[in-house]
């Protein structure tokens, strides 16, 4: 049941009627049912696992929550971590870790017969067991106690508007949400709404449209350099809109409920250094990683080499929760390099900054900004190209073979056409360092704005429900 | 706001469809292969209300064998103006759907040129939207059954969104013609040629029955509506004729050519049932239908696939159409040559 659906809309007004009279007690058991519906009607077989890492973790917290012993808490805490980290592994993992096994085995000059398995990836275990793992560490952190209703903890573990896709939820953020009364006030439905009305302009307008223009040319054999470049270009914008779209949507479902679901992206394009892409990006994910994973690494010692180790790993890993492949190993570390080369020409960039005094400090960001565009753009070449030969092969044209032509003039009108009012939107956005500038104009603009985005979304919108990209993490 | 949004959204929407300019401009910009439904549009847009009138109805044969402008020519004297409202793959849900969209046009005369297919085939979904009226929903639920048409609810509940926007209903057309469109206009591209017809040239390939064979393999001619479905579409066709009848309308039914012996062939059982019924029909409402057997022959020179005649072949085609016209409406006209 994708969001982009008549199913989904049948689903949440149902939903959302019996959310808008019911109590605070009864709305969570009826969002708890609801969400295991919602998630059952993609496979109802992994109902179990979403169940299995529900019941190990609540059990998990309460029992570090009860214990006083730093060995056995820590036992538990390891329990919690193993076996969500051990479900993740054995269904997104285990075909990537035998057969990367068997490769090192031959290397050394050792034959063995791969066990491989027809493992189907249970949708969104990427993102439930990192926010059920979250829960756990936050508890043996003593950041916050166990909750002792099993019920609250389902619902915060499974609620359906972030559950397949995210935001990944902190339990400090939302189990106090799922705990106490949400008041849903005309405001918030209205922002929530206009939330949900973004998010689906940026899924079925502008990424499902130039999923159109960028999916021949990776697919292609001919590697016509410009094209390239342009396909690289379009697919950083449809996989930004692809998942920002379900987070907006995500986030304007639980306003509308009274849930503040986090904020997912924050304008990631429009900056000038990996440092700062990264904390734009996936921000669920990124601040997740860097929580439990690169504070702990570091934490022993900040010295700048065992800061860019930490760095490495950590992005290595954020590649790796992507998918077991690997090109998105090397999309992480391509990232985790980036971040370590910035933090080493810091003080560089910092004198070359000091150049360009009170406003001309925007010519060296408009700069920066399109250099580091570059590189990222390569970097998601990596990411899309379903493996780094075919990603090489698209670099290779774009720096030996660049010819353009009027199918390159088409191919950029049409990226502009769907990417166009995004990015006008965004940089009013961007100006005004407020993403909900637009819900917030005055009438005069926002109705004609809300009919031309409208009318952009009948004549051009996907309606095909085409699945989100991220689902396959 | 969202009350305005939505109202303004709809003033946009009908306000440009009331516009006999947008239309033209979308009539001459359309291509016949793949904006079929916008340019049925077009045309029952453009139809003259008072002046006289003549309605060519049917499928893509009436679409692509009927030169309207070819018999505007020939009738100049008697005022008559001939409007082609052929339907690429129209089948009977089509006609029933647009038969208010006829007799609010008021035409003095109807040729009707129909396709063996129209009552046997399984309705494609795929073209609903373009010609979709609710009422068909409760005649599907009447004749198919409830769980058939719980099974067509996501194009039903598509085509009626298409229903309440104009948008929508032509968005694969209108919004490739505003690309295409831009890319001239920013570009410098050149635009198309304006082309009445899909098919002009000789031949689709060497050999129709190599053609034909490949169909049969891809299981694309063999696919038959249930006898239920069947039943359902010629009672739903009788409707329409019906309706015709009690309007005063006069009506023609012309078969439509086949390629050689491609009709009993390939379509044998078909062609003989669909024959069958039509006569029956035409024996109800009184109204003349032309089978193959009373038609000038077609050679393999006339056609450009096993159904659709090629620019000589529709030349002769509508010099016989205008004979029928001519034959069954003025009767003290004598027949042109062709």
């Amino acid at each position: 049941m994708v969001f982009n659906s008549f199913q989904f809309l049948a689903f949440f007004i149902i939903v959302y009627v019996l959310y808008l009279c019911l109590n605070h007690r009864h709305q969570n058991r009826m969002l708890l049912v609801a969400s295991y519906v919602f998630y059952g009607s993609w496979d109802w077989r992994f109902l179990s696992l979403l169940f299995v890492s529900t019941v190990l973790d609540y059990v998990c917290a309460l029992l570090i929550d009860h214990e006083e012993r730093p060995k056995r808490r820590k036992l538990y805490l390891l329990i919690s971590i193993c076996g969500n980290l051990g479900m993740l592994g054995f269904f997104k993992y285990f075909n990537f870790f035998t057969d990367g096994m068997v490769a090192l085995l031959g290397f050394f000059g050792l034959e063995v017969h791969p066990l491989s398995l027809n493992v189907l990836l249970p949708i969104g275990i990427s993102f439930y067991t990192f926010q059920t793992m979250s829960y756990t560490i936050d508890v043996y952190r003593r950041r916050m106690p166990a909750e002792k209703n099993f019920l609250d903890v389902a619902l915060f573990v499974s609620y359906f508007p972030q559950l397949v896709a995210g935001p990944i939820e902190r339990a400090q953020s939302l189990l106090p949400q799922v705990l106490s009364e949400r008041r849903v006030t005309l405001e918030k439905v209205w922002h929530g709404g206009a939330l949900i009305f973004w998010g689906l302009f940026q899924k079925i307008y502008v990424a499902d449209n130039l999923a159109k223009i960028v999916d021949p040319v990776f697919a292609s054999a001919d590697r016509a350099g410009a094209s390239c470049y342009l396909a690289g270009f379009a697919f950083m914008i449809q996989l930004y809109c692809d998942f920002a779209g379900y987070s907006n949507i995500a986030k304007g479902l639980g306003k509308m409920m009274g849930f503040e679901i986090m904020t997912n992206f924050y304008l990631p394009y429009f900056t000038c250094n990996v440092r700062d892409f990264w904390k734009r990006w996936h921000i669920s994910l990124t601040s997740w990683v860097r929580d439990y994973v690169y504070e702990p690494l570091i934490a022993s010692g900040r010295t700048p080499l065992r800061k860019a180790m930490a760095a490495l790993v950590t992005m290595t890993l954020v590649g790796l929760w992507h998918g077991a492949a690997w090109h998105f190993v090397a999309f992480g570390l391509y990232s985790g390099i980036g971040l370590v080369v910035y933090a080493m020409l810091r003080p560089v960039l910092a004198a070359m900054r000091s150049v360009f005094p009170g406003r001309s400090v925007v010519i060296y960001k408009v700069v920066m900004g399109l250099l580091y565009f570059q590189f990222l753009m390569f970097g998601f070449l990596l990411f899309r190209a379903q493996g780094t030969e075919g990603a090489f092969a698209m670099v290779e044209g774009i720096l030996f073979r660049f010819s353009w032509g009027l199918a390159q003039s088409e191919m950029l009108l049409g990226i502009l056409l769907f990417a166009g009012p995004l990015l006008l939107i965004e940089a009013w956005q961007g100006l005004t360092k407020d993403l909900d500038v637009l819900a917030k104009a005055g009438i005069w603009i926002r109705i004609p704005v809300y009919t031309l985005l409208t009318l952009l979304m009948l004549l051009y919108g996907v309606t095909d429900e085409k699945a989100f990209i991220y689902f396959q993490f | 706001m969202f009350i305005v949004t939505v109202a303004l959204l709809v003033a946009v929407q009908f306000g440009f469809a009331r516009s006999t300019g947008i239309w033209t401009y979308l009539y001459r910009n359309s291509s016949p292969k793949l904006d079929d439904g916008l340019r049925f549009a077009a045309v029952a847009n453009a139809i003259d209300k008072k002046g006289r009138k003549v309605l060519v109805l049917g499928a893509s044969q009436a679409r692509e064998n009927v030169d309207v402008y070819q018999l505007d020519r020939a009738f100049k004297d008697e005022k008559l103006r001939f409007y082609n409202l052929g339907i690429s793959h129209g089948q009977t849900a089509d006609f029933f759907m647009t038969r208010q969209l006829v007799l609010d046009a008021k035409p003095d005369y109807i040729v009707f040129v129909g396709d063996l297919n129209i009552f046997s085939s399984p309705y494609m979904m795929d073209k609903l939207r373009l010609y979709f009226q609710p009422e068909i929903v409760p005649r599907w639920i009447e004749g198919l059954g409830w769980r058939a048409v719980w099974e067509l609810r996501k194009p039903i509940l598509n085509a009626f969104v298409g229903y309440l926007s104009p948008a929508y209903r032509f968005r694969e057309s209108l919004g490739r013609i505003v690309q295409e469109e831009i890319a001239i206009r920013l570009l410098g591209k050149k635009r198309e040629a304006f082309r009445r017809f899909a098919y002009s040239a000789d031949k689709k390939n060497d050999d129709i029955y190599e053609d034909l064979d490949e169909q049969m393999q891809n299981e694309k001619l063999e696919e038959v509506a249930t006898p239920a479905e069947i039943a359902m579409n010629e009672a739903m066709f009788d409707e329409v004729v019906g309706d015709f009848c009690r309007a005063g309308i006069p009506m023609v039914a012309i078969d439509a050519p086949y390629f050689e012996h491609a009709k009993t062939s390939y379509f044998r059982d078909v062609y003989v049932a669909y024959d069958a019924f039509m006569r029956r029909l035409a024996a109800k409402y009184g109204f003349p239908y032309y089978s193959e057997a009373e038609m000038p022959h077609f050679s393999r020179e006339d056609f450009f696939d096993h159904t659709h005649l090629n620019r000589d072949g529709r030349r002769k085609f509508t010099a016989f159409v205008q004979e029928v016209v001519a034959k069954q409406f003025f009767s003290d006209r004598v027949p042109l040559a062709p």
